[in-house]
């Protein structure tokens, strides 16, 4: 409720009031950090159960993976793999700061250093981090309203999000787009010397678990030609009360089963 | 009879003509020995840095070098080994396949370059499996033995000794998640940190099969007993690189950086050399010059006699060319000699040794001597010195009889 209050009146700024900005410009990060906080609490709800496929293509090989996702809060996160059958039942969990896999080739939990999680996701151009939406972006960053605009019926906002100095992050800065009903259209990745090294643009919206919901994203590497991955979300739902044993380590190695239960279904957040 | 003079003329002042030829001698020498010495110090250099790891030359997939995906693999043809291996002054062909991946130990991981590598031939290539301090190398290239060895910087991140399990974790040539579980069998501690600090081997065939690669490689390494003859072979290893659509990578390509230092040294050296010439050639136009100008009046007499200056200018040529051949000779000779006996003593720095290892240098440095080396530095100072005999020359010519003969 309050979300939404602050939501209203965030427009209301930004719709009357546009002037102010170059004029107080102290009000501008709160509303841009606002705005992504918003974001990524959209995307990942409470909780959230997804079923996503990946493709990630190269210029002479394609290769797509399917993939179950659970997210509790914004550190929580449990993935297994369905498809292809060579990566059938490798897992990751994460809880907090700790990263561990799965694999049933081995029948073995490995824990993954942390650096793992700004790193390539399994071959594709996603990292991590991209994927789960953790709480990095709103915590280690600085951002800046830049541009609104109207597109179709949406107000779309550009801000720029600039790494604190402390901050553990290896991007110089992003660029990231956002709809006034909290989707990312956009996000852009520059480096230290502010090139564009990874683009990634949301190709199709539509309604899933109950709301609209980006169903494919797309990331192209800017660096090699014709280097992409692209995600479909293909099942979405969201707000579900999970077992407490779900992320779990025992559950990693041995997962039980798990459906969606059928009541929830369309859940409205 | 112009020889016969300039042969008596030379030995008139017996004690200038041997100080001459003891200038030309010792400049000369020096022109032989220090060249020989950055020769023999470059070769070792390179062979040493060579034996690291890269070996001679390598086979590649095109754009591997720059672009070291696992996708740029090659697969080997039945022929491809045969023909590399009748190819003079190849010595070894090993095989290799070469990916990053995720190690892990009970409760830590590290990234660590993981090698295929076939076991026999290996050790031919790389510095490795010599250098084994705990455990022993990969005994064959089978895929069923669950082998690896680890770098000794690596091991101890990772808190793995000899006889436990380490785990793997990567990508596949197919995108697929490339694991395994290894004992280390193996502990290498070669003195080069990145290496023991960042590489893991294991049997070619494990590699093959953990990473889904078929029966793919990345890297052919070719070796030989030395650099030199084996460079000589570069143009047919490349025609059959050519012949498999591949290629083939000279130690230049391998090493880029060891090429530029090399000519760097070779550059800061050079201006040694050339003031030296120029000392010698100066010193030598001097006393030259002063044989002729203190016969001013001798050839005052024997232009008034009839004698015509180009015999006169003769003369001093033959005499220079006795003094450039004397010293020469004791040059090369003095300067073959001492290169030759540090080239089987060594000259050693046991100061520097850990300076030198750095570089990939051993401990003893030792002199490479070659037709190069050893006629370049000599002529280049005869050279000169012929050329500075022009201005002598040119007051011969200049002389009236009279005023020469009157000259003090």
């Amino acid at each position: 409720m309050i979300k939404t209050v602050t939501h209203c009146l965030f427009i209301f700024i930004v719709l009357f009031n546009t002037n102010s900005f170059s004029e107080t410009p102290s009000t501008q990060p709160d509303i841009a950090a606002t705005l992504v906080k918003n974001a990524m609490d959209y995307w990942r709800s409470k909780t959230s159960y997804t079923e996503v496929s990946m493709t990630v293509h190269r210029p002479d090989w394609q290769r797509t993976m399917s993939m179950r996702s659970w997210t509790r809060g914004s550190n929580d996160a449990l993935i297994i793999f369905t498809s292809p059958a060579a990566d059938a039942g490798n897992s990751t969990l994460k809880l907090d700061q700790s990263m561990w896999m799965f694999t049933p080739k081995l029948n073995q939990v490995i824990k993954l250093p942390a650096s793992m999680m700004t790193q390539s996701w399994m071959g594709s151009d996603f990292s991590y981090n991209d994927l789960s939406r953790s709480d990095q972006i709103v915590n280690h960053y600085t951002h800046r309203l830049i541009n609104t605009e109207k597109v179709d019926k949406h107000t779309v906002y550009t801000i720029e999000s600039i790494p604190n100095a402390d901050a553990p992050i290896v991007w110089g800065k992003e660029e990231i787009k956002i709809r006034d009903d909290y989707i990312m259209l956009e996000e852009k990745f520059y480096d230290q010397d502010m090139q564009l090294i990874k683009h990634m643009i949301t190709t199709k919206i539509g309604p899933l678990g109950g709301r609209e919901f980006p169903l494919v994203m797309r990331m192209s590497n800017i660096e090699k030609d014709d280097h992409w991955t692209e995600i479909k979300n293909d099942t979405a739902h969201f707000d579900l009360e999970f077992p407490k044993a779900l992320f779990t380590l025992s559950n990693l190695r041995n997962p039980r089963r798990w459906t969606v239960p059928s009541t929830n279904n369309t859940s409205v957040p | 009879m112009i020889l016969e003079l300039a042969w008596r003329n030379s030995w008139r002042q017996p004690r200038r003509t041997i100080l001459s030829s003891l200038a030309i001698a010792f400049t000369s020498a020096f022109l032989i020995f220090m060249p020989s010495l950055q020769n023999g110090s470059y070769i070792s250099m390179v062979e040493n840095t060579l034996r690291l790891f890269d070996g001679y030359a390598e086979i590649q997939q095109p754009g591997y070098r720059d672009n070291p995906e696992i996708r740029n693999s090659l697969t080997i043809p039945d022929s491809l080994i045969s023909d590399l291996k009748n190819i003079q002054h190849v010595d070894t062909v090993s095989q290799r396949a070469i990916s990053f991946a995720l190690l892990a130990s009970d409760q830590r991981s590290f990234g660590a370059q993981i090698v295929g590598v076939q076991s026999d031939s290996e050790a031919l290539v790389s510095i490795i499996p010599n250098n084994i301090k705990q455990g022993r190398f990969l005994l064959t290239d089978n895929s069923n033995t669950d082998e690896i060895v680890l770098g000794s910087v690596l091991a101890k991140n990772l808190k793995a000794s000899v006889g436990e399990k380490v785990t793997l974790l990567g990508n596949g040539r197919n995108g697929s998640l490339a694991a395994d579980s290894l004992t280390v069998v193996g502990i290498f501690s070669t003195g080069i940190s990145a290496m023991d600090r960042l590489m893991a081997e294991i049997p070619l065939q494990r590699f093959q099969q953990t990473f889904s690669m078929n029966q793919h490689v990345h890297s052919i390494v070719l070796s030989g007993k030395d650099i030199s003859s084996f460079q000589q072979s570069m143009k047919p290893i490349r025609d059959v690189a050519i012949k498999y659509k591949l290629a083939a990578l000279d130690w230049q390509q391998l090493q880029p950086g060891l090429m530029k230092g090399i000519l760097l040294d070779i550059s800061t050296s050079l201006p040694l050399y050339i003031a030296m010439v120029l000392v010698v050639t100066f010193s030598l136009l001097n006393s030259v010059l002063m044989s002729v100008l203190e016969r001013t009046r001798e050839f005052g007499v024997l232009l008034s006699l009839g004698m015509r200056p180009s015999n006169i200018a003769k003369m001093i040529w033959i005499e220079t060319i006795i003094l450039i051949i004397f010293g020469l000779l004791m040059g090369i000779a003095l300067g073959y000699a001492l290169t030759e006996y540090y080239a089987h003593v060594g000259i050693h720095f046991e100061e520097a040794q850990e300076i030198f290892s750095e570089y990939g240098l051993p401990n003893a440095m030792y002199p490479q001597l070659n037709w190069f080396t050893l006629l370049i530095g000599p002529s280049i100072i005869g050279l000169s010195i012929l050329v500075s005999t022009i201005f002598p020359v040119v007051r011969i010519y200049k002389m009236q009889p009279v005023p020469a003969m009157r000259a003090v």
